[in-house]
């Protein structure tokens, strides 16, 4: 029987990541970074946004958006950087702090959601 | 007969640094990865928003503010044909991936993007209503 490659975890969470930023990332950046900032649609007032945010299911969502992201571009840049550069010798490095960046900012998502009053 | 086992030499093409440049395939395939880069800056961005909303109205206000500088704007729109330019590629080669084939046919890139594309438009609208407090 085939032995499962090492590489299946960071694949598959990449390939997770794939599909949360194909479909959830242009609406996001659309909105937040050029509509409401344009004046094309009126901004969601604190109120709103902040009772939105205080929803458990939100904060699920934003969990799953964030890390999932991370992962999926900290798994692209690492080969990106290492084929692009001709870097293949420091392979093991990219991929630590690739990783390492990935997962500091999952522990940083983590506190922030949690830590929303 | 020699006892020796020769070295094996492989040759190794050494590769210019600006190999991605030469093609536009080479060139299209470093542009998609590089969309990743865009991922994690979007990333970074959403975590500060959060931080500004739980931080306040006025943290939020100061938020939105800097979201309006144009520099930012010409970022976000940089990284927003960056991502889409991921959707586009991703609902075209990875379906096609992982459904080859269907009852023994191979299946075309039509049928299997054309329900991603769907999907697509079905999650967009309901974040947006979901952020613009249509809900």
């Amino acid at each position: 029987m085939a032995r499962r490659s090492a590489e299946s975890l960071p694949w598959s969470l990449f390939g997770a990541g794939g599909f949360v930023v194909a479909f959830l990332f242009p609406v996001h950046i659309f909105l937040f970074g050029l509509a409401i900032p344009l004046g094309l649609v009126s901004a969601p007032s604190h109120a709103a946004i902040f009772a939105l945010l205080h929803n458990p299911l939100t904060r699920i969502y934003l969990f799953g958006f964030c890390a999932l992201g991370l992962l999926h571009a900290a798994h692209r840049l690492r080969f990106t950087v290492s084929d692009m550069l001709r870097l293949k010798h420091l392979d093991t490095l990219l991929g630590v702090l690739a990783y390492g960046a990935a997962l500091v900012g999952i522990a940083v998502t983590i506190v922030l959601l949690i830590a929303i009053p | 007969m020699p006892s020796a086992v020769p070295q094996l030499k492989y040759y190794q093409r050494r590769m210019p640094i600006n190999w991605w440049l030469g093609r536009w395939n080479y060139t299209w395939f470093i542009l998609r990865e590089l969309s990743s880069a865009f991922v994690a800056y979007w990333v970074v961005v959403t975590l500060m928003e959060i931080a500004a909303i739980a931080g306040g109205a006025e943290s939020y206000a100061r938020c939105q503010a800097w979201m309006a500088m144009p520099g930012v704007m010409v970022l976000n729109l940089i990284a927003l044909i960056f991502v889409l330019f991921h959707t586009l590629s991703w609902f075209r080669l990875v379906p096609q991936a992982m459904l080859p084939r269907l009852g023994g046919k191979r299946t075309s890139t039509v049928m299997t993007s054309a329900p991603m594309y769907v999907i697509w438009a079905l999650a967009s609208v309901v974040v947006a209503c979901f952020i613009l407090g249509v809900f």
